[in-house]
């Protein structure tokens, strides 16, 4: 246990030290590379390089993959944007008072509660299920 | 322009940061081997358990990204926080929690390697590193850029070094058990503040029936503001991205898949204490979107007045006039600097500070979660796992807890360093959900078959999980290929369902795996099989 305790006492200087190094080489308190000098700096910017190549990657990458893709996705598109709007709710309420029943019916209760230490009601996890789920229930409803 | 922070303010962030500091320290002395520092000795009561879950999830980037997104697109945001855990978080505590927590691992990839094989495991576990990395990064910037420099103009290298500093060391000396102690003390913060920015936005805003008239008077860009699944022509969260990539993708991965949920359930004492740990957090959880989104619904009333009050109360480069309904209004250009700017214009000496440890009791709990999860995959499921494959003894656990200090360290500061870099990131709450996507849809495919479908085999799930993150990557950088402005949704929805196809027809042309191989590790004979049970008993006890 000694080691961690000496392992903390070397960390947190440097750390700092590393703090007060970064904040005073910016003192705008805004993020600038160019005006970051030294090791530091050289570094920034090399992530810089970095990064700019791998945005290049990316727009390359989906320019290769878009004549394929677009024909995939574009009828699906159109037949989801075609789905009557109220379904979004029936489908929501169902899968929220499906997953209820699921656990409160269909799963047996010695499995939804093995392990609890003791067998009161206000341990049961099928009531927790249900009081859990209600404020999410009424929420979709509120808001539909 | 800047808050410039009373005595009390000063006095209540130093509480919260040096009693954080000393509970996250006292747990060290709990600490003697591996084991009770990645899964906190399994001693974890249920209450613990979820009131972890819930400050890990919730971070300063839900505070101030889910905000901003309520304010620009309404209480369809909040979808997040609702359908986005609740009916997942059940699937997890009845199905995924029990069954890890009665095969005993330590990590979501170490099951896979158990069920399939060690490239599954080495590749899941890698991913997972990454995505814990860039998520690290983004919390640190966005509390230090986004919200404390906006509200009190502090340097935001100042901020992110201090953050990591103090969360890094509690979290390097007492592991999970300081993770979940100071969680909970973090929790009853994150509530407080919460709550009391809430109270006193609706205050200000003459209340909830008065906001909700004013705002629908806009119409407009603010037409579906109260309206929780848009229609699937809306360019942001329209309902069948919503539905079924994030309520039964998205959320089920997350919850089910993410080694910082579910290590908490790991850590439980019983059975019954990690589910029902899972339950309470997603009770809890319903309460979330009221804190961290309804601030975002009354800034759109509380800034017009704030501004024509008095017009310096926010410089006129931060908004523009957009045309409404009800006439001019000004909106702010970047949405995730919503609920700081309400902080700044809003909150008295006293609240101030509270609210300041609130969001950071938020980050603070995130990182510290994300830190002693990414420690425990980095050295169960790719150092130690490592060294077995290239035949080399297994970690004994004095070691493996040496490795998981030193990679605490290590990964805290390679994230403060890189935390500038993602200045260039706006939107940043939707920036972590599009780097979640790229991968959750396939990682939920092999998971779910391995645990359901004893057929499923090494082949089919490298291949499901390889080529799954490879659709998600080619569909994300193609643009405009789905509705959406953030295809994040679709892309989780659509990659699901191609790696469950490739997974299931490579399976199908390969050899299955040995019966033995798999006994104890699919569902039937988990929660079926009186032999398989005994002998996972066995092992947990050992």
């Amino acid at each position: 246990m000694k080691r961690y305790q000496t392992w903390r006492m070397i960390a947190a200087p440097v750390l700092l030290a590393g703090v007060l190094a970064q904040a005073q080489e910016n003192p705008a308190g805004r993020y600038a590379h160019e005006q970051v000098g030294g090791v530091l700096g050289f570094l920034l910017r090399v992530s810089d390089v970095i990064l700019d190549g791998w945005l290049a990657f990316l727009d390359w990458f989906g320019s290769l993959w878009a004549p394929l893709l677009h024909p995939v996705f574009s009828p699906l598109n159109r037949l989801l944007s075609g789905v009557y709007q109220p379904w979004a709710m029936i489908i929501t309420l169902a899968y929220f008072i499906g997953t209820m029943l699921w656990v409160g019916l269909v799963l047996r209760p010695s499995y939804v509660n093995n392990g609890r230490r003791q067998a009161a009601w206000y341990t049961d996890l099928r009531l927790w299920t249900v009081i859990s789920m209600l404020p999410h229930l009424f929420v979709y409803v509120y808001f539909r | 322009m800047f808050v410039q922070l009373h005595w009390i303010d000063i006095f209540i962030v130093l509480v919260y940061m040096v009693g954080c500091f000393v509970i996250g320290l006292y747990t060290t002395k709990y600490i003697d081997n591996a084991g009770d520092f990645f899964l906190a000795g399994k001693s974890l009561p249920f209450w613990a358990v979820g009131f972890s879950i819930v400050v890990s999830d919730i971070g300063a980037t839900d505070f101030v990204g889910v905000a901003g997104n309520t304010y620009t697109y309404g209480v369809s945001a909040a979808n997040f926080d609702w359908i986005g855990s609740m009916p997942a978080m059940i699937f997890a505590a009845f199905i995924f929690v029990p069954y890890f927590w009665r095969s005993g691992v330590f990590t979501i990839p170490e099951f896979l390697g158990r069920r399939y094989n060690a490239a599954v495991q080495l590749l899941n576990a890698s991913i997972w590193i990454m995505v814990m990395l860039i998520s690290l990064i983004m919390m640190l910037w966005t509390t230090a850029d986004d919200l404390v420099r906006t509200m009190l103009g502090f340097n935001p290298y100042y901020t992110v070094w201090i953050m990591a500093v103090v969360t890094g060391i509690y979290t390097f000396s007492g592991g999970l058990s300081a993770v979940v102690m100071t969680d909970a003390v973090q929790l009853v913060v994150m509530y407080v503040s919460g709550l009391s920015l809430l109270a006193l936005s609706l205050w200000e805003v003459g209340g909830w029936s008065s906001m909700r008239s004013a705002i629908e008077s806009m119409g407009g860009p603010f037409e579906h503001h109260f309206e929780i699944l848009l229609p699937n022509t809306h360019s942001a969260f329209p309902w069948s991205g919503i539905v079924f990539g994030l309520g039964v993708v998205l959320a089920i991965a997350y919850m089910s898949g993410n080694q910082s949920i579910v290590h908490r359930t790991l850590g439980a004492r019983t059975e019954w204490d990690a589910k029902a740990g899972m339950l309470l957090g997603g009770f809890l959880k319903s309460f979330i979107p009221v804190m961290v989104a309804l601030p975002g619904l009354c800034a759109l009333v509380y800034l017009p007045h704030a501004i024509q009050n008095n017009p310096d109360a926010v410089p006129a480069e931060m908004y523009q006039m957009v045309d409404t309904a009800a006439g001019q209004v000004p909106v702010l250009n970047e949405r995730d600097r919503v609920v700081p700017t309400m902080m700044r214009l809003m909150l008295p000496p006293g609240l101030q500070g509270l609210m300041l440890a609130g969001l950071l009791a938020a980050l603070m709990s995130s990182i510290s979660g994300t830190l002693s999860s990414a420690s425990t995959i980095f050295v169960t499921d790719i150092y130690n796992r490592g060294r077995q494959l290239l035949g080399f003894k297994a970690l004994n656990e004095k070691t493996a807890l040496y490795w998981g200090r030193g990679f605490t360290a290590f990964l805290i500061i390679a994230s403060s360093l890189l935390a500038p870099q993602f200045d260039r990131v706006d939107g940043l709450y939707n920036f972590i959900q599009t780097v979640l996507s790229l991968f959750q849809g396939p990682t939920l495919a092999i998971l779910l078959l391995g645990i359901l479908w004893p057929r499923a085999n090494r082949w089919g799930a490298l291949a499901g999980l390889i080529l799954g993150v490879l659709f998600c990557f080619a569909m994300w950088c193609v643009p405009d290929l789905f509705p959406a402005e953030d295809p994040f949704l679709y892309i989780a929805m659509y990659s699901f369902i191609f790696a469950l196809v490739v997974t299931v027809a490579v399976s199908l042309l390969t050899p299955p795996e040995p019966e033995e191989k798999i006994r104890g590790l699919v569902w039937s004979s988990v929660v079926h099989d009186p032999e398989a049970q005994e002998a996972l008993k066995a092992r947990i006890e050992a």
